[in-house]
């Protein structure tokens, strides 16, 4: 089946774009695609869950849709969708987005289906590569590894018009998770954190007190404990999900474009999910006579609230655009029940910003660059935290990117892309066996694509 | 020194009555159905954005685009976009299911025939174009 549909694709651009328009005027019927094909390589180690090091061509997505307006005021239609990213989507077919909408007036109009999720200015078209400067689009905001949870939403809407400039979007349904999701796998690694704290102090404790009762001196009692602590703390392991089910999803997005600026836009967004995943959780096995070994059980974790917000402004001046954007997303675990015993873990703020400038020199060249900055966990931005757990270090608490991106608009449909990245971190960075791995580090993408 | 003021007040008053105003090299039309007799320059952008979906009475707006020369000067002058960011503009629309990429006609002729059997159609034409069987409308 997916070897038709790329096929189908292939065959869909060597079509005359006007064959496809024509189909457009006379049959009311829209049809439009994309498809793109990239190339991906850094200087050492791998990105983003991307054989990087070694170069990669697992770096494309593809989109057909089709769209009618079947009564007045009444539009339907569907986009089929998929993507290779690295271990991520495979060139598996999904439907991006699939819904009845239907305008009542410029102020309010209602749409029931899978509606795309507005986040900051470009998620909802994150996936489109014919629309922007850069190939990649600041990992800051748009983290490519959390695409499942900021895609779609299955359910209902409401957006308008408002006066003074104003425009609104409101989203309630269900959402979208995997398992890979970066959001899910860092939730993971914060909840060892945690419980191997909580576990080393719970056990240490226990473990003197006993010693104590035995009769054991203090400072010996002390030492017995400390020790059983650690050996406690050193079964404690959670694994990355095994399944993740999403559940309430909420989005609102309000846009204000001033009158008396032109060129000037302002965006806040918001996005609230709920999420249900199951972890192997192991924990220490705790006897009279120590710490004997550890269980491992498969243990519901729900994730009460993973919220996003972003605030971000464009300007738009000639052939000039500029824009700001801020990201934060907060992920509340709540209690995890380990054991029996509920656990309680401490919500973590993800923090992310990127400032962006693109222009147009001429018909067929556009230069771009932008600056991104992302933190895993607000409150341990130096990485100190991390870095006190064996194995880990500081840099991989956060990813800053510079990067300088060149389009080539080769005709209206064709467009090539080049552009280059210098990153300082290590999150989302696999450096393999490198025992000192190095922060600083070089990402160089290629990408050509078609749309019509 | 007073008649160089008078002189150059004189040549202010003779460049606004002479220059020809940006908007007169474009025509915007409508099809008879139109209530409009007039449009103001922000209606027009959010009208060929997608963002002014009806007419005053609720009808539905169905807006065309051209292919000529006219085109580049019609975006410059109301849309405040180029033709490459009004296209990328649609670009988005289309593939987030917004909006359907407005019809585009390569000639006036065939524009104006379109408006004039479409109700609640609009669109733009080059003011030299030959009018027939639709309103013109008049921006403020």
């Amino acid at each position: 089946m997916k070897k038709i549909i790329i096929l189908f694709f292939i065959c869909l651009s060597l079509v005359p774009v006007g064959a496809v328009s024509a189909l457009d005027e006379f049959s009311n019927v829209g049809i439009h695609g994309f498809i793109s094909q990239g190339y991906i390589q850094s200087n050492e180690y791998d990105y983003s869950g991307i054989k990087t090091e070694d170069g990669s061509f697992e770096f494309n997505e593809m989109g057909i849709n089709f769209s009618t307006t079947p009564a007045d005021g009444l539009r339907v239609g569907a986009q089929i969708f998929a993507r290779d990213f690295g271990e991520l989507g495979n060139d598996e077919f999904e439907i991006d987005w699939a819904y009845g909408d239907y305008r009542v007036n410029n102020y309010f109009g209602v749409r029931a289906g899978k509606v795309k999720i507005a986040l900051g200015l470009y998620n909802e078209t994150r996936d489109v590569d014919a629309v922007r400067t850069s190939i990649m689009l600041p990992n800051a905001i748009y983290v490519e590894q959390n695409r499942d949870v900021y895609a779609g939403i299955k359910g209902v809407g409401a957006y308008g018009e408002l006066p003074a400039g104003f425009s609104y979007q409101l989203a309630y349904g269900v959402g979208g998770v995997s398992a890979e999701s970066n959001l899910l796998i860092d939730m993971s690694t914060i909840l060892e954190d945690r419980l191997r704290t909580a576990i080393q102090a719970g056990a240490a404790a226990a473990y003197e007190a006993g010693a104590l009762q035995l009769g054991y001196p203090a400072a010996l009692a002390a030492a017995y404990g400390q020790q059983q602590g650690a050996l406690a703390a050193a079964e404690v392991q959670v694994d990355e999900p095994s399944s993740a089910t999403p559940l309430n999803t909420q989005n609102a997005s309000l846009q204000w474009a001033p009158n008396f600026a032109e060129g000037l836009r302002f965006s806040g967004t918001w996005l609230f999910t709920e999420i249900e995943t199951i972890m192997d959780i192991r924990t220490p096995n705790l006897t009279l006579t120590g710490v004997n070994g550890g269980t491992t059980v498969s243990t519901d974790v729900k994730v009460d609230n993973v919220s996003s917000i972003v605030g971000s402004v464009e300007y738009t001046r000639g052939d000039t655009i500029l824009s700001a954007e801020y990201n934060m997303i907060r992920v509340d675990v709540g209690n995890v029940l380990i054991n029996g015993n509920p656990t309680d873990i401490p919500t973590t703020e993800v923090l992310g910003w990127a400032v962006s400038a693109s222009h147009r020199f001429t018909y067929w060249f556009e230069l771009g660059a932008y600056y991104g900055d992302w933190v895993t966990n607000d409150r341990d931005r130096d990485g100190s935290e991390l870095e006190s757990i064996p194995g880990r270090y500081k840099e991989e608490r956060w990813l800053r990117d510079a990067c300088l991106t060149t389009r080539f608009d080769l005709n209206e449909n064709w467009i090539f892309k080049l552009e280059g990245h210098y990153m300082n971190g290590l999150d989302d960075v696999d450096w393999g066996n490198d025992p000192d791995p190095d922060p600083d580090w070089f990402l160089f993408a290629s990408k050509v694509s078609y749309n019509f | 020194m007073k008649k160089i003021l008078i002189f150059m007040l004189l040549l202010c008053v003779l460049g606004f009555v002479f220059v020809v105003p940006a908007f007169a090299k474009v025509l915007i039309i409508a099809n008879n159905s139109v209530s409009q007799e007039s449009l103001n320059k922000e209606d027009i952008e959010n009208i060929f954005l997608g963002k002014m979906a009806k007419w005053p009475d609720n009808s539905s707006i169905n807006f065309v685009t051209s292919e000529t020369d006219v085109h580049e000067e019609f975006l410059k002058t109301y849309i405040n976009r180029s033709s490459d960011q009004f296209r990328n503009y649609w670009r988005k629309m289309v593939f987030t299911g917004k909006g359907q990429k407005p019809k585009a006609f390569k000639t006036d002729e065939e524009l104006i025939q379109f408006v004039s059997e479409t109700s609640g159609a609009i669109g733009y034409v080059s003011a030299d174009a030959t009018i027939k069987n639709v309103k013109t409308i008049t921006v403020n």
